[in-house]
């Protein structure tokens, strides 16, 4: 009580001083809590958007990938197909904690007949399965979305204005007209704007490369993060696999039943058999139906079934609550347990640099604030150095008539933790304060691409994070101890000599 | 019974290259209740006899005994204790701790002490002093709205709260005015009276030699004259 009194005062008693060193610690702690949130609001932004519309929790892949980082490559190479998916879905279906999943895939294909090669990622899905896990994540521009088993192509706004900036044509769905208000600033001024309606695209599978005029049915944008998935193009499943020789749904239609088979795989001798066929030289009956049947077309009717036919990712949502971690821990588990080729990994993982970008511009604000915090201590152990040898007579008289070591400690102790608590703690609160103004404010990032980054959406959300106001309140305790602790020793070591001799 | 005894004290400083000797062998007994004056001339040793005595400073060589006790060999910790329960300090100025008020100038020995002394008690103390110092108007008053008289006065009550046995005051009247002084010797000597504390006082004034029982003279860090009654310059 006596220490905390004499603390008070002597930190009014020298106010300017005091001012100086709590605006520091004002500044680090606002810094710090209102960072913290940004960077929180960024990586929920970003969990949010990311995985609730393309990647899922949690990714499967083919156990022969090398790298976690499979979704957002260089070129976007395609990766192995996924073996065994029939098994792999029943496992998954009998999962509690997983909500849903949705089998895909994903490479870079080759843009032909342009100015010059390019390449565009795209992903192959099922797009009403993908409207149905995602729900809707996705909104047409022009055209529109990809409909039951349609063929077909959809860009997105932005990569179309990419796209026109290196091939020279400009992109508008089938069967709809040019609309010049969507028109990029550089297409607007070519007179003669040539216009096309699909893409000559070139998939290079594991064995050969396949071309194809793919036809655009629309042109989209996400939701959110639009900017950072622009060059993500979406097409059917089918096309994608046509374009990188995989085995397709169609093909599995198109098999023969199987007295078909049987028949076309039947050897000569077994065919003629019997000899009946001539023998009274009438056709045979039993023949004659078979001829009937044979006749009939293929039962190209019956419902494909996508499923039957290669991915090479699966993108898995968890239930509400779930530890993505702890899902990969248990779907690991279940993979191996029924010996299936998968490889699990969380989004997080899975997505590479994209998922990271929040912890990385956490770790910016953090490096941001320890330097914030090293040039405090520094300026604060100075200033209390200083005061502590402005206050010798104080001190010396203080230890002179009894006051042990321990006491001047604790009193500059209270001194500096008092300004902590007052100015640090005043930080962490107008940061919390400035954390839900800004969060009701509704910023809106205006389609620039590095606020939607840094908002982890459209809308900036900061959000407070308790792990994070604990580590400023730790932080800002470090600092006080750190900065404190140079001063102490020079104040401990004031005696009542020096006060007399310095008088 | 001496309260304190020196015994052939030396104090060295070092300066530079050579030595200073501020003490060259002093022996000294003080008694229970004396009223002792050190005098003697500017750097003749005095303000380093009374650090030793106070045990602020340690001698170079030599005994000292407070209490019949040792105290060169006393840790800082056991010095410090010793300062606060049997010894009381008034200083020539930085006296008082500027942030605190007289009453809690005066309570602040009594609050280090820990001795189970309810706050109640401790008010009750420093009140009685403040009272008999006269300065009970200024109770609340910080050290920068008292005199300098009035500051002494402040410090004589803190050096007494603890009812200390031994009060040492290195020139008390020196920044004073001779009324305001002479007050203050007044009081000293009353309280020795009273309390039967022991003071040991220095200073260069001649006139209030007068309050003094005995009086110790110190010249080039030698004691020369050790006696009842003032002493002759």
């Amino acid at each position: 009580m006596l220490t905390l009194k004499i603390a008070w005062r002597s930190l009014l008693r020298h106010k300017a001083k005091s001012f100086v060193i709590g605006i520091i610690l004002f500044l680090g702690a606002f810094i710090m809590t209102l960072g913290d949130a940004t960077a929180i609001g960024m990586r929920r932004g970003i969990e949010e958007n990311v995985v609730k519309s393309l990647t899922g929790n949690v990714v499967l892949v083919s156990n022969e990938e090398t790298k976690d980082n499979v979704l957002f490559t260089p070129m976007m190479k395609p990766l192995k197909v996924l073996k065994e998916y029939d098994r792999v879905r029943s496992v998954l279906q009998q999962q509690p904690y997983v909500k849903d999943f949705l089998p895909m895939t994903r490479g870079g294909v080759s843009i032909l007949g342009g100015q010059e090669m390019n390449f565009m990622g795209t992903i192959g899905v099922n797009f009403d399965d993908f409207q149905r896990v995602f729900g809707n994540p996705i909104k047409p521009v022009e055209g529109h979305l990809l409909h039951g088993s349609e063929h077909g192509i959809l860009l997105n706004v932005q990569g179309r204005q990419n796209q026109y900036k290196s091939q020279g044509y400009w992109l508008v769905p089938q069967g709809t007209e040019l609309d010049r208000a969507n028109l990029s600033a550089e297409a607007k001024k070519e007179p003669n704007l040539e216009v096309r309606s699909s893409l000559a695209l070139e998939g290079f599978g594991e064995v050969n490369s396949t071309n194809k005029d793919v036809p655009v049915v629309g042109v989209m944008r996400f939701k959110s993060l639009n900017t950072l998935f622009q060059e993500v193009t979406i097409m059917d499943i089918e096309t994608y696999r046509e374009l990188f020789g995989y085995y397709t749904a169609e093909d599995v239609v198109e098999k023969l039943p199987a007295r078909e088979s049987a028949l076309l795989s039947a050897g000569e001798d077994s065919l003629f058999e019997g000899g009946d066929i001539y023998a009274s030289g009438q056709t045979s009956s039993s023949v004659s139906a078979l001829e009937k049947q044979i006749k009939a077309p293929a039962k190209v009717t019956r419902k494909i079934n996508f499923d039957d036919a290669a991915y090479n990712y699966v993108s898995v949502l968890l239930k509400p609550g779930q530890s993505v971690d702890g899902a990969v821990g248990k779907l690991k588990q279940v993979m191996k347990d029924n010996n299936l080729p998968v490889k699990v990994l969380s989004w997080k993982k899975a997505s590479g640099q994209l998922a990271s970008t929040a912890d990385i511009l956490q770790i910016i604000i953090y490096v941001f604030v320890i330097l914030l915090f090293f040039v405090a201590i520094i300026i604060i152990m100075n200033t209390l150095s200083m005061n502590a040898l402005e206050r010798t007579e104080e001190f010396g008289m203080m230890r002179a008539v009894g006051a042990q070591k321990g006491f001047v400690t604790k009193m500059f102790l209270a001194e500096t933790f008092s300004l902590s608590f007052v100015f640090g703690g005043a930080g962490i609160l107008v940061g919390v304060i400035a954390t839900w103004v800004v969060r009701g404010l509704h910023i809106g990032s205006a389609g620039n691409e590095i606020f939607e980054l840094l908002f982890g959406g459209e809308i900036f959300r900061p959000t407070l994070g308790f792990v994070g106001l604990v580590v400023g309140i730790i932080g800002l305790a470090a600092v006080t101890v750190l900065a404190v602790l140079y001063p102490v020793r020079v104040a401990r070591r004031i005696t009542p000599l020096d006060a007399i001799n310095r008088h | 019974m001496n309260v304190i005894e020196l015994r052939n004290v030396k104090k060295d400083y070092p300066l530079g290259a050579t030595t200073v000797h501020a003490l060259r062998g002093v022996d000294l007994a003080i008694k229970e209740g004396d009223f002792i004056s050190i005098v003697g001339p500017s750097g003749s040793g005095k303000t380093t006899l009374l650090n030793i005595i106070g045990c602020i400073d340690h001698a170079s060589e030599g005994e000292v005994k407070i209490h019949e006790e040792d105290v060169t060999t006393y840790t800082d910790r056991r010095l410090t204790d010793l300062r606060l329960h049997t010894i009381g300090f008034i200083f020539q100025t930085f006296n008082l701790i500027p942030v605190l008020t007289t009453r809690e100038n005066v309570e602040f020995p009594l609050l280090l002490m820990k001795e189970g002394l309810s706050r109640r008690e401790i008010r009750e103390r420093a009140e009685k002093l403040i009272d008999e110092v006269g300065l009970t108007e200024q109770i609340n008053h910080k050290p920068y709205e008292l005199s300098g008289g009035q500051r002494q006065r402040v410090a004589i009550a803190r050096a007494l709260v603890t009812r200390p046995t031994i009060v040492l005051a290195d020139e008390p009247t020196a920044n004073l005015d001779s009324e305001t002084g002479e007050m203050i010797l007044k009081l000293m000597k009353e309280l020795n009276r009273i309390e039967k504390t022991t003071f040991i006082f220095s200073t260069h004034d001649a006139d209030i030699l007068k309050y003094a029982n005995g009086v110790v003279k110190i010249k080039d860090g030698l004691m020369v004259h050790d006696g009842r009654g003032p002493a002759a310059n």
